[in-house]
């Protein structure tokens, strides 16, 4: 279980990339297609806020996915040494 | 047996790794013979820019002229292709040769020399990794202005991180080996030690990942081009096509195949591609298994 949960954390970074490809194909007006108009106007302070937006993301996915651990598999301990 | 040979067999043993050569030897001659079979019209200035023939939005149907049609404005789908090979094999060779290199530079300094320095480049590292690939190198190339060499310079900057992860680990595993020790103590200098002892033992799984990589790079590189942050319009290049072609997936009501050329042609030249180098990556992995018996 613990592996499927490492990779779903993965799996959510990467569909962050594709919902810039989706939203444009499809022209559904998210933050995606927000994102691509900003790159194509050269709004760069947007993109750079779209791309910090994504890795703030990630990051707090990854410490979800390191609780989860602790759900998962009670064995897991988070917060280094054991007491 | 000679390593060449032992290679050369497994290559040619497995379907597969056997698909995958001729797929890129089938690209390397189409690159290399483009002014051949793309003959770029007589007093065209740029030979990478497409041709065009009018000014019409609406593609139109593969015809004696144009072999696979042309896509929106009126550009040559097929000297597009054609053409767009090498600009495919432009960006992946140079976006990997200099990932490769930064990648090894730092990532064998890091594993070799540990402590601060290892530290301070791994925390570099894991502040580029956090950032998903596509958006960063969006980001990069919308502050850089759209252009090849910027799509370039996006790509390494998104990829370098993870070959330099990749071979720091494998430098931290050989360099504890005896070997290592057994230079050192004959008065090796460290950079002595890093070239000629630790990196031909670490550096083949970052060879493989960096064959594997090389259809990602064009693929990233055609989403960049596709969603107009690549090559200057009209430059021959299988993400411009694609872009061309977004408004014309489906035709009109009634016959929405229409204008399948359009889309599909590019496509799959992409697709073929990106598989070839896949398939051919693969079967260095399993080439330099050692795992592998050599019979």
């Amino acid at each position: 279980m613990i592996p499927v949960i490492t990779v779903s954390g993965y799996l959510f970074a990467a569909l962050a990339n594709g919902v810039v490809i989706t939203e444009t194909i499809f022209t559904y007006k998210g933050i995606g297609w927000w994102a691509w108009q900003a790159a194509v106007n050269l709004d760069i302070a947007s993109v750079l806020g779209f791309a910090l937006f994504n890795a703030g993301l990630f990051v707090l996915v990854n410490l979800v996915v390191d609780i989860l651990y602790t759900r998962v598999d009670p064995r897991v301990r988070l917060g280094g040494a054991i007491q | 047996m000679s390593d060449w040979k032992f290679m050369a067999r497994q290559l040619t043993r497995n379907p597969l790794s056997l698909m995958g050569i001729i797929i890129i030897v089938f690209f390397v001659i189409i690159a290399i013979f483009a002014p051949l079979i793309a003959p770029t019209p007589e007093g065209h200035r740029d030979a990478y820019m497409i041709p065009r023939d009018g000014y019409s939005a609406t593609p139109q149907p593969p015809s004696e002229e144009h072999r696979f049609g042309t896509t929106q404005g009126q550009y040559d789908i097929f000297y597009g292709v054609i053409w767009g090979t090498r600009s495919a094999f432009h960006v992946g060779l140079v976006v990997i040769g200099v990932v490769l290199a930064i990648g090894i530079l730092l990532g064998s300094v890091a594993g070799y020399f540990g402590g601060v320095l290892d530290e301070v480049i791994m925390r570099i590292t894991d502040i580029f990794m956090a950032f998903p690939g596509l958006i960063l190198a969006m980001a990069i190339v919308a502050v850089l202005g759209p252009s090849l060499r910027s799509v370039m310079i996006a790509l390494t900057v998104v990829a370098w991180p993870s070959y330099a992860r990749l071979i720091r680990g494998d430098i931290l595993q050989v360099r504890e080996e005896d070997f290592i020790e057994a230079s050192r103590g004959l008065g090796a200098s460290s950079g002595r030690v890093i070239i000629r002892h630790a990196l031909p033992n670490a550096i083949y799984p970052t060879l493989v990942m960096a064959s594997l990589d090389i259809g990602a790079i064009v693929l990233a590189a055609s989403a960049l081009s596709f969603l107009g942050l690549g090559a200057p319009e009209g430059y021959a290049d299988w993400g411009q096509l694609t872009s061309f072609a977004r408004n014309w997936i489906v035709g009109p009501p009634g016959n929405p195949l229409k204008y399948w050329y359009a889309v599909t042609i590019p496509g799959l030249f992409i697709l073929f591609f990106v598989l070839g180098w896949n398939l051919l990556g693969d079967a260095f992995r399993d080439i330099l298994d050692p795992r592998l018996a050599r019979r």
